[in-house]
């Protein structure tokens, strides 16, 4: 009997040590990454709300788009490193890495009003200014509302890591270093010229982006004379 | 098999819905297994290194394909650096810039389409495993390996209708260094990647291309001498002088007038135009100069000449 448990308790040892360095490793890849933080994004493309609970990092940028004044250029950005919970009205996603999301939006100047700049605060007490800072507790901002109202959006997103999502044109699965920009032109008479010098990894970068763009007026129709 | 590979291919990218014709310029490079299809069976399985650059041009309900002009030049090294110029004009844009005659042509605008369709530019680099499911238009992919590509899409939601107006000059370098083969001088001062994206549409687009410089710079991207581009608009000059001359009222083609300028000082008629008197009189003169720019591009010099000799 001795004997039997002995041998079992040899075997045992014996596959644990098999599996210790599979074991260290997972344990090591859970700490860095709860060592890195984790967080819930919150965001609204109908009101241009973004909320981030946890540890990371909102930014805004507004500078104007042309020498007239026309036209503003706004520019969002959300980083989370670690654990990333991303829920929307319409999309879903989940991301275990480092995720950088950029939005840049040309948008009518007199649009800029409704502006609000990320702010922090922790359970909602001591709010102070938090725009391109790391953050813990709770971060808000109010960007503009990008459906209709924008004459051109230019979305980067990065991911590192383990992503899934659902919805919002994002259904996906990945296990993968991968970055995408998209650039959409709506406005049907605009001159748009983006000029980005980006590090190679993620290979955007909207913020020192040099922006110019132009809405051409509809030409005023000639009334034939004598017509009041 | 190439050209549904670059169908396939740009669909896993497009994410553009509600319009299925297209314009579009794309260029793409995967290493590994990439999959991608519909829902119920995958159309293309590639394990290999794969590239290709495609330009799309669809065609309008009456046959004719829609007005495209400029190219794409890449240069792209195995696991290096790499430049990648887009450079084209489309619909009247393109056709500005070519110096094409544009009467008669249905141009966007003229009549309203059913919802906005944004021109889309789209670049994207993925190194890994990546499985996307199929939704609306984009077709469902499976990587596991390399892919970078990029895609310029114009959509045509009026298929009777000429493309928009669209001028575009796009630039990726992340080459890191200048040679005598380099196709730009615009380097990332990061050591990293350079974007230049320069759109423009409607009548911006219409406005850049009628500018000497973005001539240039289409010409140069289509490989064309720009002699070429400058004979291209002597010839619509010339058109233009011809299909003034036989109309009185700036609309419609005048028998007589076109009858005396078919007709040479020997009383003949210029070879096979025998029947022009008849089917164009009373006829739009945008019809002529449709007609000069086919079949009758051999007697322009003469109508020209004898068009613009005093009486």
């Amino acid at each position: 009997m001795t004997r039997r448990f002995e041998q079992g308790l040899i075997t045992l040892t014996r596959c644990h040590r098999r599996l210790l360095p599979l074991a260290f490793t997972l344990g090591i890849g859970l700490l860095i990454v709860a060592a890195c933080g984790c967080a819930v994004h919150y965001r609204n493309p109908n009101t241009g709300t973004e909320q981030l609970w946890g540890f990371g990092q909102l930014r805004l940028q507004v500078q104007s788009a042309g020498a007239t004044g026309q036209l503003a250029v706004v520019t969002s950005g959300c980083r989370v490193p670690g654990l990333c919970l991303d829920v929307g009205r319409d999309h879903f996603g989940i991301a275990l890495g480092y995720v950088n999301r950029q939005q840049m939006l040309i948008v009518s100047s007199n649009q800029l009003a409704t502006l609000e700049f990320p702010t922090n605060s922790v359970a909602g007490l001591f709010p102070r200014a938090a725009n391109s800072r790391w953050m813990i507790g709770r971060v808000g901002m109010r960007s503009v509302r990008q459906e209709r109202t924008a004459q051109a959006i230019i979305t980067g997103r990065a991911l590192v890591g383990l992503g899934a999502g659902l919805g919002g044109g994002e259904t996906s699965l990945s296990l993968a270093m991968d970055t995408r920009q998209q650039a959409v032109v709506g406005d049907a008479d605009l001159w748009l010229e983006l000029d980005q010098v980006a590090s190679p990894w993620p290979g955007f970068d909207f913020f020192t982006a040099a922006v110019h763009a132009d809405a051409v007026a509809a030409p005023t129709p000639v009334k034939p004379t004598g017509e009041p | 098999m190439r050209y549904a590979l670059a169908i396939f291919g740009t669909a896993a990218l497009v994410l553009v819905a509600g319009c299925r014709n297209r314009v579009v310029f794309t260029t793409q490079t995967s290493l590994g297994l990439d999959v991608s299809g519909t829902a119920q069976l995958p159309n293309k399985v590639s394990m290999s290194y794969n590239r290709f650059e495609v330009a799309l041009v669809p065609r309008k309900t009456n046959g004719e394909a829609h007005a495209v002009y400029g190219g794409l030049d890449a240069d792209v090294k195995f696991f290096a650096g790499h430049t990648i110029k887009q450079t084209f004009a489309t619909g009247k844009a393109a056709m500005l810039a070519t110096g094409a005659p544009t009467n008669g042509v249905d141009f966007p605008g003229a009549r309203k389409v059913s919802s906005d369709h944004p021109l889309v530019f789209l670049t994207a680099t993925t190194f890994g495993l990546h499985l996307t499911a199929g939704e609306k238009e984009m077709s469902p992919n499976l990587l596991l390996g390399y892919r970078r590509s990029e895609a310029a899409v114009i959509p045509v939601p009026e298929p009777a209708q000429e493309v928009r107006s669209v001028y575009a000059d796009i630039l990726i370098n992340s080459s890191v260094n200048t040679n005598n083969t380099s196709i730009t001088t615009n380097f990332s001062a990061l050591r990293g990647v350079r974007i230049k994206q320069s759109f423009a549409t409607g009548r911006a687009a219409d406005a850049l291309a009628g500018t000497s410089a973005v001539q240039a710079k289409l010409a140069n991207a289509a490989s064309l001498d720009p002699r070429v581009v400058a004979e291209l608009k002597g010839k619509d000059a010339k058109r233009k002088m011809v299909v003034n001359a036989v109309s009185k009222d700036g609309i419609t083609v005048d028998a007589n007038l076109l009858k005396k300028l078919l007709t040479g000082s020997d009383g003949k008629l210029l070879p096979q135009t025998e029947d022009w008197v008849q089917d164009f009189e009373g006829k739009s003169i945008s019809d002529f100069e449709k007609e000069l720019l086919l079949e009758g591009d051999r007697h322009l010099d003469v109508l020209f000449e004898r068009a613009t000799k005093p009486e």
